[in-house]
């Protein structure tokens, strides 16, 4: 069976059509995950399309949201799923992410961290390295620039 | 029969030698890839520092003034990553089962001046 | 009509193989609603992954559970090769499964044990771990470890199995097999067992696909899903894979479910080391991960199924990586199973759910 995956991008408006269309047509809710960047918080809803044993192909799709901050508010998806409870309460205790409308909500005290939002603060070490590797890539482009210039020109 | 289901397996194991050991009067003999400790041969080892920074659990510290390798066997994971990125193969994991001590305290092994070997005169 | 109360079962019991804390509204002796907490053993893994660099996480990553070690290295080592585009040789595909369907053996063996250990059938759980003893020593002589391996990098194996140590493998799987077939037979078809399991924590087939529920527990629920027959890494050089189901739903179906998977777990094994091909066990591999690349990848462990996700900065560390264990997408499915059961019958569902609490909460 041949198997693929592919990633999407969503609207945060859409999240909630998107999973009433995918419950409607009988797809499966994987998980939820969140990664912290440096323009807002990405959010990716990974869904799997239905399949038999006799299919062809199976798929799995990531639905990408991209550039949420602290003042957005998320509409939670548990009326249709009610497994992202675990995966929304989680997502609002390490990234401060604000959910509304949780099944079952435990208001921050899922994890009952010391810290809060540890998954927000970048190390010191982190930062440097991304600076340091920020500089070699902008060098090799410079290079590669005046490269093509000079093979442009001969 | 409803009765006696493991009868077989109990009555056939007073006639079979045990699957214990008489630990500590007999010990088992530790197979050769087994993850003991590790080692360091001071003949070869150039203290170039890379088992010190690819550890994952910061467990080695190299001392290139003062000539010395030393190793916490008690933060040490037995991970092997240390040996296999040693450039000179100076590092071997040692095949032993743990023996249990009272302190916790470094190994240090200080690693003797190499003699530089002249090249080859034409 | 009584009213409730609500009993704490707490993280730390005699009879809970794992730190979950359920509050349990009770009505006399009956369960109406269960209430699931965790975060006992939050170790905030996938933080750590901006101070290793991608080589050095595979071993943070096989310390998540000492259970699933190796699925969890496996996996995060199948996700690293897809994202920076490397090919793995066949030989490495076929020991990676190796080791893991004899991981699986190791797991569901010792729940067996534990089951048993629930009820008070302490010498069946002696059986069962003295036959786990022999898998852990096969471990032992092919890997160097009993429970934490480090035998998997990115880009291939580290270790070789030889001739000598195949036929070792071998020889251990057909003692066991005998003796496992017949612990199997005296605790399923013991009638105070079955007294104590059938037709308690139902769930039906519509409830599983609503609550989307993985692993050995959905498929005693007819739900026909599993991982290894989409036929990828090593699982494609089987011949053929049927996944094992059983329509009843009640916890009996979930612990037959189980003991079957072990003897067919051990099929595929014997089946691929009969045809082991030669060759080498890694590649090289250098760079690191393009900066804004992401992929992610699906693994059929001992509990369920279980998602990675991983993404690339251009540095040799991870801008992120995320692992989805079965545990937690079982959780909202336990609740449903648990409402309307006695009381008395709470740890028999709760360990035929086959909780992994330190895989869940990382």
């Amino acid at each position: 069976m041949e198997y693929s995956q592919s990633f999407l991008p969503l609207d945060a408006t859409d999240i909630l059509e998107q999973a009433q269309t995918c419950k409607n047509a009988g797809w499966r809710f994987v998980q939820m995950l969140a990664v912290n960047t440096e323009t807002g918080i990405d959010l990716i809803y990974t869904y799997m399309v239905p399949f038999d044993a006799k299919d062809e192909k199976a798929e799995l799709v990531n639905y990408k949201v991209t550039g949420v901050d602290k003042e957005t508010t998320i509409p939670s998806i548990t009326d249709f799923y009610l497994e992202a409870f675990v995966f929304e309460n989680e997502i609002h205790d390490l990234f401060g992410v604000k959910i509304e409308g949780i099944a079952i909500d435990f208001k921050g005290n899922f994890y009952s961290l010391k810290q809060r939002e540890p998954m927000t603060i970048i190390s010191q070490a982190q930062l440097e390295a991304r600076e340091k590797a920020k500089k070699i890539a902008a060098a090799k482009a410079a290079k590669a620039a005046k490269a093509a210039k000079e093979g442009k020109g001969e | 029969m409803g009765i006696f289901k493991l009868g077989t397996m109990t009555l056939s194991s007073m006639f079979k030698k045990p699957e214990t050991l008489l630990y500590p009067l007999e010990t088992k003999e530790p197979p050769k890839g087994l993850k003991g400790s590790i080692a360091v041969d001071p003949s070869t080892c150039i203290l170039c520092g890379m088992c010190m920074r690819n550890c994952p659990c910061s467990a080695i510290k190299v001392d290139k003034a003062a000539r010395t390798w030393s190793i916490n066997h008690f933060m040490c994971i037995q991970c092997q990553y240390c040996a296999r990125t040693c450039p000179k193969g100076s590092l071997t994991m040692l095949p032993h089962y743990t023996a249990p001590a009272t302190k916790i305290e470094e190994e240090v092994v200080p690693i003797p001046e190499q003699e530089k070997i002249a090249p080859p005169s034409e | 009509m009584g009213k409730s109360t609500i009993i704490p079962f707490g993280p730390q019991h005699p009879v809970l193989p794992e730190p979950l804390h359920l509050d349990l509204v009770v009505e006399d002796e009956r369960v109406i609603q269960a209430i699931p907490q965790i975060g006992f053993v939050h170790r905030g893994l996938e933080k750590l992954v901006e101070t290793r660099d991608y080589n050095q996480f595979v071993y943070v990553a096989e310390r998540i559970c000492g259970i699933c070690a190796l699925g969890h290295s496996l996996g995060y080592a199948e996700t690293v090769e897809g994202l920076m585009g490397v090919e793995i040789p066949e030989r490495a595909e076929y020991l990676r499964v190796i080791w893991h369907e004899l991981s699986r053996v190791h797991s569901h063996i010792l729940w067996l044990g534990l089951a048993a250990d629930a009820f008070g059938f302490e010498s069946l759980f002696m059986h069962c771990w003295r036959l786990r003893e022999r898998v852990l020593d096969v471990f032992e002589q092919t890997t160097g470890g009993r429970v934490i391996f480090s035998v998997i990098k990115v880009g291939g194996v580290e270790r070789d199995i030889t001739q000598f140590q195949a036929h070792v493998i071998l020889d251990t799987l057909v003692g066991i097999k005998d003796e496992y077939k017949q612990l199997c037979k005296a605790f399923l078809n013991d009638t105070s067992v079955q007294t104590r399991l059938v037709d308690v924590g139902y769930l039906s087939y519509e409830d599983a696909i609503n609550y989307s529920v993985v692993g050995p527990f959905a498929r005693a629920s007819n739900v026909n899903y599993d991982v290894r027959m989409l036929g990828k890494g090593g699982y494609k050089y089987l011949d053929t894979f049927d996944p094992i189901l059983d329509g009843q739903g009640d916890c009996y179906a979930r612990a037959k479910v189980r003991a079957l998977e072990v003897i067919q777990s051990i099929e595929i094994i014997e089946e691929l080391l009969s045809k082991l091909p030669e060759g080498d066990i890694s590649v090289p591999v250098k760079g690191s991960p393009a900066d804004g690349a992401e992929y992610s990848n699906i693994l059929e462990q001992p509990r369920g199924e279980c998602y990675y996700y991983a993404r690339g900065n251009g540095t040799k560390y991870l801008e992120r990586m995320r692992m989805r264990t079965p545990t937690s997408q079982n959780l909202a499915g336990m609740t449903s199973a648990l409402a309307g059961c006695d009381l008395a019958d709470v740890n028999m569902i709760v360990l035929t759910i086959d909780p992994c609490i330190s895989c869940t909460e990382r």
